[in-house]
């Protein structure tokens, strides 16, 4: 039994700490494609500093916008928050 | 004047004339979309930029660096008041971003990512703020120690944890009421 309490507090912590993972990753996976979001999402961009992340944004953004046009918006979607993912880096 | 010397001149004053009407009319007819939610064209976002940076750089080149930025007194200080007076904005360790880090155009730069600038331009900065950004002059209600302790902080925030930050934080007292003045 005194084993089995720091077991259990250990379990319920780990499963708090993934919790609290999952809910920081799922703030950008409320996104959705609308123009108030691709311009919030555009101007984050700009703010990065050049290099490998920034033009993975970059890139991820035009085919959102390109997916946006075709009204493809689960195209849209799935690459903007490949955007906010590569912002995130 | 010879002939063509005069055509010259018509031809350099009917284009300063029209950019001259081209300028006005974009100014007066609210052409350009000033709202925080609608990003610059990225020619507009480039020349806003470099005036930026080389109006500080040059401005910031008397600057004296003080020699003690690794004090971590200073740092310790430096970590309240950011705490008190930029995380808001700029954020910190192990924060979500704000609603007015969200919201604020151009954005307030990250500062717990890695900085390429010079503690120069970071005192400058902090010192005398950006116009027409939302970075306020906090050397008008703040003297210039205080402000090296926000400087020498900001050179360690890359490197600190969330847990560090906090501990950072709590290990020195609060300099800033709910109404926002000092004690």
């Amino acid at each position: 039994m005194r084993g089995f309490v720091p077991i259990v507090i250990g379990g319920i912590g780990l499963v708090a700490l993934a919790g609290a993972q999952l809910a920081l990753a799922h703030e950008a996976h409320k996104a959705e494609c609308n123009e108030t979001t691709m311009n919030a999402t555009k101007a984050d961009i700009q703010a990065m500093d050049d290099g490998e992340a920034k033009t993975a944004a970059l890139q991820e953004m035009q085919m959102a916008e390109e997916m946006m046009a075709k009204n493809d918006m689960e195209g849209c979607t799935g690459h903007l928050h490949k955007a906010m993912e590569a912002i995130e880096e | 004047m010879s002939l063509i010397r005069r055509n010259w001149l018509v031809a350099a004053l009917l284009s300063l004339l029209a950019v001259f009407i081209a300028a006005s009319l974009v100014i007066y007819s609210g052409l350009y979309n000033v709202a925080a939610d609608v990003p610059h064209s990225q020619p507009v976002f480039w020349l806003l930029e470099t005036v930026r940076e080389r109006s500080i750089a040059v401005r910031a080149k008397d600057v004296v660096v003080p020699s003690d930025l690794d004090n971590q007194k200073r740092i310790a200080t430096g970590a309240g008041q950011y705490a008190e007076m930029c995380a808001g904005c700029h954020l910190a360790p192990g924060m979500k971003r704000t609603e007015i880090s969200r919201g604020l155009y151009p954005r307030a730069p990250e500062l717990r990512r890695r900085s390429h600038s010079a503690p120069a331009e970071d005192f400058w900065v902090v010192k005398h703020g950006i116009k027409a950004t939302g970075m306020p002059a906090w050397g008008v209600t703040h003297d210039d120690e205080t402000l090296w302790d926000v400087v020498a902080f900001l050179r360690k925030l890359p490197e600190l944890t969330a847990e560090e930050y906090q501990s950072l934080v709590e290990s020195v007292p609060k300099t800033h009421g709910e109404d926002g003045h000092a004690h």
